[in-house]
């Protein structure tokens, strides 16, 4: 196959993707925050929160817009752009996407209705409901797409047939693969961090511009609470979890991830540096000593595989890019805990609403989780590669084989556009929406104002 | 196994042409039925709650498609690349044009929207015609069992023609005028006054253009493949589909000259239904017929993904289909009667 088909190839699905989730990141993580600022109204009565949530709500329907519109392309281009790959494993994969569109994204369209529409007319416990089977609807959704990517990471429940097609063997099997543990709960935590840094950062928003007092503090608040606890948790145990296990199955990937060259007992874990892929060395590193060996065996002096101990047609094409996104994803993630866990402190103190400095940490940072997921996509994808489905298809097998390159650049283009006009119109919407921002204690219930 | 499927994939993309069909033609008669911006804000809350819920249906048509028969899938998204992409933006574009008309307040931003959603809706009524008259006219797959063809060539059927040719536009047009016709029953049924004499008046008129497109169309399907009349040689079923085509077009002639909204709907809906089991009984089964060689022909049979995962397959797509009737029917209860015009500032 053409090189150049396969590399405009995975641009153009990189380009889709990445896009793509840039909103159901923030769409799963938010739902389960509006499913907390619903629990606590009912449970506690108190309007504010049922006045916070309905700014959310909106926030929440624009972002599923945009996801639902920029998802459609997504199970398109598997056939168009990678169709012998969709011949080939359409008999396994096939089943985890059918059952998201048949089961996931029927139950969120339904209930984010009722959810939008329905507070007037609804008694509160319903619409409450409503709130719940959305997060539900969301978060299956994630699952079975998960589910279909740690197939392609880690292939289980499967037979090949004499013309390479994959038939499942087992559907129970595929949906507990083991690889899918961590990466959901890694994935999902994620989502999580997305959104509370989004709604904390509205939240001080308003309080440094002196607007909407009252759901500000609850955004802050309970945003902080959520980010603190799951900025810890996604170091420890769900990162370290999801790491182990690329150490143990994808040795090639991990050792490029941490920059790891040659096969070495008490390897460091390196902070900072540049690979070299002609001398095979690590330009301008900064190492702390052992620390890799003692993460991953537990032993200071436990052997670390190198990728020189592989096959270099096994390696990713691109070890620096692998490199690069792990280590961004790491320290994004490490400062993430930093920020939330002195934001909790001034909290507990409370200190943090007239803290300015922290506030405006608070507001600047909403952008930073949403790099953060894409370098650990970007880790876990590219560094995949030279495989499709790990260790049995490659990349280079799995393209259209009658699609040329002009038509994929065409198309690319294309999307390019199209999505460079919807991003500059969803920030343009999203703006709006914080200006107008979340109703004030006098009014009245105005539900569908702005549409949805 | 693989025909139950078959069955399945029809049933699915029958539903979401009938469905979508219906906000795909109001588009198309949008501009003629709607022109002040109450009378169009008018139109666009008859389908605004309901079009993605339409749109549903093609994805887990889709879902359906890769899932049972994935070689038919790679091929099939393969093969019409252009086609889809485009069908792809234009979905894009139609569904933001109804979400976003609404959200500023400028008679230029509506202006702009109201474009997008005609330009769109025609653009997919056409499309989705011309791929119904490419997968009827058979496409050149090679011995790979894949294909690729470009927007047209010399507009001429063949061995090698594009994606539009002289047989294909012809039934892209005809989608064009039969979902504008089915639009303008929709719209007749949902609301009162001036946009209903309108809608009534257009939906008359469409009829005798799909009549006149219904007499040509089955001879140049024939002579295009004369493969689609063997089923009807074979099987005496396919008269009776025939005669029952011939049926709802003259049922839908009488409702809609009566005026009563709600049968002619439902007519125009069993017209491309019977339209559409006439495809299903004509190319079956085939998936895709090849001008080439017939033995590359793309079948039901040398398609499908293994028997385990269509059983399977056949338990949790039942549940999860049954979900999804149940919510499309609570969807319609909700919004069923005339639609009267929302505050400024609310709805679509």
């Amino acid at each position: 196959m053409n090189e150049s088909i396969i590399l405009l190839d995975r641009l153009h699905f990189a380009f889709n993707v990445i896009f793509h989730y840039l909103f159901p990141q923030l769409t799963m993580g938010l739902a389960f925050i509006i499913v907390v600022f619903k629990s606590i109204a009912l449970y506690t009565k108190n309007e504010a929160y049922n006045r916070a949530v309905r700014f959310l709500i909106r926030l929440f329907a624009v972002n599923f817009v945009f996801g639902v519109v920029t998802g459609i392309p997504m199970e398109f281009v598997f056939g168009t752009n990678w169709a012998e790959f969709s011949r080939r494993t359409g008999g396994v994969i096939g089943n985890t996407l059918a059952m998201e569109g048949l089961f996931a994204f029927l139950l969120e369209s339904a209930f984010l209705g009722i959810l939008i529409f329905g507070e007037k007319r609804l008694a509160p416990v319903v619409h409450w409901f409503a709130a719940l089977m959305v997060f539900i609807g969301t978060w299956l959704s994630g699952f079975f797409i998960l589910a279909t990517n740690a197939w392609m990471q880690h292939p289980v429940a499967y037979s090949i047939d004499g013309t390479g097609r994959f038939s499942i063997t087992s559907l129970p099997e595929m949906l507990t693969n083991p690889w899918l543990f961590w990466q959901y709960l890694h994935n999902m935590n994620a989502t999580l961090i997305t959104a509370s840094f989004v709604v904390a950062s509205i939240g001080a928003f308003y309080l440094l511009s002196n607007k909407h007092i009252e759901s500000a503090r609850l955004y802050v608040r309970n945003a902080v609470i959520i980010a603190a606890v799951a900025t810890v948790l996604q170091i420890f145990p769900f990162g370290d979890g999801e790491a182990r296990q690329v150490f143990k199955h994808q040795p090639i990937k991990a050792a490029a991830m941490e920059g790891i060259f040659h096969t070495q007992k008490g390897a460091p874990f390196v902070l900072f540096g540049q690979p070299n892929m002609d001398t095979l060395t690590l330009d301008n590193p900064i190492v702390i000593p052992y620390a890799d060996s003692l993460l991953v065996t537990g032993k200071m002096d436990g052997e670390i595989k190198g990728l020189s101990a592989f096959p270099k047609e096994d390696w990713p094409d691109s070890v620096p890019l692998v490199f690069y996104a792990f280590h961004a994803m790491v320290i994004l993630g490490s400062l993430f805990a930093l920020i939330m866990l002195t934001a909790l402190f001034l909290l507990w103190r409370k200190k943090l609403f007239p803290s300015r400095w922290m506030l405006w940490t608070l507001m600047l940072s909403a952008p930073l989780p949403y790099l953060a997921t894409i370098s650990g996509w970007i880790t876990t994808e590219t560094g995949r590669q030279p495989w499709l489905v790990y260790g049995l298809m490659r990349t280079a097998e799995g393209a259209s084989p009658h699609v040329s390159s002009g038509n994929i650049l065409f198309t690319l283009l294309g999307f390019t556009f199209i999505y460079l006009l919807m991003g500059i119109l969803f920030v343009t919407l999203v703006i709006r929406l914080i200006t107008i921002g979340p109703p004030q204690e006098s009014e009245p219930i105005k539900l569908t104002q702005e549409g949805e | 196994m693989e025909i139950f499927w078959f069955i399945v994939l029809g049933v699915l993309l029958t539903l979401f042409i009938v469905l979508d069909g219906f906000d795909f033609g109001t588009g198309i008669i949008y501009h003629f039925i709607a022109k002040t911006n109450d009378e169009r804000r008018t139109v666009l809350n008859a389908i605004g709650p309901i079009w993605d819920g339409n749109e549903v249906w093609l994805i887990i048509a889709g879902g359906a498609l890769f899932f049972a028969f994935p070689t038919a899938y790679a091929s099939i998204f393969s093969g019409y690349y252009l086609a889809l992409i485009l069908l792809l933006w234009m979905l894009m574009f139609r569904g933001l044009s109804m979400e976003l008309r609404s959200q500023i307040s400028n008679p230029l931003w509506h202006s702009f929207w109201d474009a997008m959603l005609t330009i769109g809706s025609v653009a997919l009524a056409l499309l989705l015609g011309v791929a119904l008259g490419n997968i009827l006219r058979g496409v050149p797959l090679d011995a790979d069992g894949f294909f690729f063809l470009p927007f047209w060539t010399n507009f001429k059927t063949g061995v090698y023609p594009g994606i539009l040719d002289w047989f294909t536009v012809l039934i892209g047009v005809f989608s064009v005028v039969i979902l504008a016709v089915h639009g303008a029953n929709f719209i007749a049924l949902k609301t009162v006054g001036i946009i209903q004499v309108r809608a009534r008046k257009i939906a008359r008129k469409g009829i005798w253009i799909v009549i006149l497109f219904a007499l040509f169309i089955p001879i140049a399907s024939y002579m295009v493949q004369p493969i689609l009349l063997e089923n009807y040689k074979l099987y005496w079923g396919g008269i009776v589909l025939l005669v029952l085509s011939f049926l709802s077009l003259l049922g839908l002639i009488i409702t809609r000259y009566k005026d009563n909204d709600l049968y002619a709907f439902v007519s125009s809906a069993f017209f491309i239904v019977l339209l559409m089991l006439n495809v299903a009984f004509s190319v079956f089964p085939n998936m895709m017929i090849a001008t080439t060689n017939p033995s590359y022909n793309l079948t039901i049979y040398n398609t499908a993904t293994s028997e385990y995962a269509l059983r399977t397959g056949l338990v949790w797509y039942s549940v999860g289909a049954f979900f999804a009737l149940c919510y499309t029917l609570f969807m319609y209860r909700s919004f069923k009667g005339k639609v009267s015009l929302p505050k400024e500032g609310e709805g679509y």
